[in-house]
């Protein structure tokens, strides 16, 4: 797979006539270096990955995807590219009326017709992520850290080329949260592209992952190193 | 007739439909004088939004002016002749309704047909990520303003113009013979030209559309302006052989009588309302000719979606190839049913 790239081209998003969240934003998120964005409560993180996925639209500027104006797609166009993108959102998002394989597999309804492969490539997952056996059971009756490993698999599944966490290790504990950092470093060295937003002190010491660190304070990104 | 539901369901559809389009030649009018596809400003992204939204809009108004179509020729073929005394078919109530019925129907289709290219357009575009027909669509959308004001205005008239005590003589329209108060005169502009004539237009035109839909079919090319503009005249010239051939030479088979030149009889339930198949099928043809000349135009002028309107033509050309050979067999077979049964023709 080729290194994936994103770039934030004066990237502004603004709700209403209050104060920009995004700012003019310009960066350039490689899958050579994978990226941990902190920053306070509120400071607009989530709203960056979103706007990265293509989950929200910017009100000023573009996201380049491999150097391919995305965020100014038409609709349909725009959707095909997000097939490209795995997310872990700060809430999950988990379908609770689906059980935990079907949520896993539900980034694959768009792409295949035979449901075998993919539905051992889940398993697999789940297995990886520490819950085996559980694909039959309804999210709810998980814990909150499972769920969060059931959020992993599900944007994991499609071997996407850009895979972007929002606040990826809150609900888990120190052992789990280096097995996914193992994972992560794995996935980067496939040639993903990753962002990561989080206030996690576990993530901010993982040097070795995340080379880049970035801080976004009043809609600007500042702070890389 | 103005409280008749079927007058309503159709000013309502129409209500909505003027509704919806002003909303979108509203934002269409502060967008397109600004349009700047090379910057990425708020203003300009917040324009194509709104683009968005006016493609949305643009295809709700054709469906509503598509079904209000449709009921139109419901009504005018086989619920309102009821209302008129002396009316049987459509044509009396036309000939109830003044010239403002028949102007009706021609302004509605011609602004269906003008929605359908403006939707091939759209759909062209939208192959290509990038949105590269917004100031065409937006004036092709723009254009259907004064059709349908005229459609609407012209419907109004044309409601207003029948008058329930008032007979008509539809007969007398159909064997082209108008009162004047001196008698009986062929009327005006009374076709002359041999039967003979009119189906060999019809069903030769039939096989050289369908050649020409075939044709597009296995070699779509964009052509130059010589070749478009023969295409166009042979879908008109034959989408006038239809509707003479169908009234002179098809119709004494589907009605069974000697000579009965009316278009609107096929309409009728008691003839099984072949009129939708034997006109709609032609009317579908000729839209998606429209459509092969439209993509065609596309292709030519933006590189970028040539190979989009290459698939849309071939795509054309086939449904023009079966639609075309459906008319024939559909016009042809009761022609052929009564030649097996009696073994001779109508003369």
């Amino acid at each position: 797979m080729a290194n994936a790239f994103l770039t934030c081209c004066q990237l502004t998003f603004r709700r209403g006539v209050a104060a920009p969240v995004l700012d003019h934003i310009a960066a350039v998120f490689e899958s050579a270096q994978p990226t941990l964005v902190c920053g306070d409560t509120g400071a607009g993180k989530s709203t960056l990955l979103h706007v990265l996925g293509g989950v929200l639209q910017p009100t000023a500027g573009e996201v380049h995807a491999d150097g391919r104006p995305v965020s100014r797609w038409s609709v349909p166009h725009r959707d095909e590219w997000r097939r490209e993108v795995g997310i872990v959102f700060q809430h999950l998002h988990l379908m609770p009326d689906l059980t935990v394989l079907e949520n896993v597999l539900l980034p694959c309804v768009p792409r295949v017709s035979a449901w075998d492969g993919p539905a051992r490539q889940a398993q697999a997952l789940l297995e990886r992520f520490g819950l085996p056996g559980s694909g039959h059971l309804s999210p709810h009756a998980l814990s909150g850290g499972q769920r969060q490993r059931v959020a992993w698999a599900r944007a994991l599944i499609a071997q996407p080329r850009f895979l972007l966490l929002d606040e990826p290790t809150s609900f888990q504990d120190d052992a789990h949260t280096r097995d996914l950092l193992d994972l992560l470093a794995e996935t980067a060295a496939g040639g993903t592209c990753i962002v990561a937003c989080s206030h996690d002190v576990r993530l901010r010491a993982a040097n070795m992952l995340f080379p880049r660190i970035c801080h976004l304070a009043k809609g600007r990104l500042e702070g890389a190193r | 007739m103005s409280w008749h539901p079927l007058v309503l369901a159709i000013r309502l559809l129409d209500l909505i439909a003027w509704a919806i389009y002003a909303a979108a030649a509203w934002r269409l009018l502060s967008v397109l004088p600004h349009w700047q596809p090379q910057a990425a400003g708020d203003r300009q992204l917040r324009r194509e939004r709104s683009l968005e939204l006016v493609s949305y809009q643009a295809g709700w108004v054709a469906v509503m002016q598509a079904i209000g179509f449709v009921l139109l020729l419901v009504g005018v073929s086989n619920l309102w002749p009821s209302y008129v005394p002396g009316a049987m078919c459509g044509t009396g109530v036309l000939q109830a309704m003044g010239p403002a019925g028949e102007q009706t129907l021609i302004f509605k289709g011609v602004l269906l047909l003008l929605l359908y290219c403006r939707h091939t357009a759209e759909r062209l575009d939208r192959t290509h990520p990038n949105i590269l027909l917004a100031p065409l669509n937006g004036r092709l959308l723009l254009l259907a303003a004064p059709l349908m004001a005229l459609g609407t205005w012209r419907f109004a008239v044309a409601v207003a113009g029948v008058d329930r005590h008032e007979p008509v003589n539809c007969c007398a329209v159909l064997y082209e013979r108008i009162d004047t108060g001196d008698g009986w005169l062929p009327l005006a502009g009374s076709s002359t030209m041999p039967d003979g004539i009119w189906a060999l237009a019809c069903f030769g035109g039939a096989l050289l559309v369908a050649g020409w839909g075939w044709h597009h079919y296995r070699r779509p090319g964009i052509v130059g302006n010589t070749a478009s503009w023969l295409a166009a005249g042979l879908l008109a010239v034959w989408g006038v052989s239809v509707v003479m051939a169908l009234k002179t030479v098809v119709a004494p088979y589907v009605y069974q009588v000697l000579y009965h030149p009316c278009p609107w009889c096929f309409f009728l339930v008691a003839h099984g309302a072949v009129g939708f198949v034997l006109f709609g099928v032609p009317a579908g043809v000729i839209a998606e000719g429209a459509a092969v000349l439209t993509a065609r135009s596309v292709g030519f002028h933006r590189p970028a979606l040539e190979e989009a309107a290459r698939r849309r033509m071939a795509g054309a050309g086939l449904r023009i190839w079966l639609g075309a050979l459906l008319f024939a067999f559909a016009a042809a077979a009761p022609m052929l049913w009564w030649r097996l049964r009696f073994g001779a023709w109508m003369q």
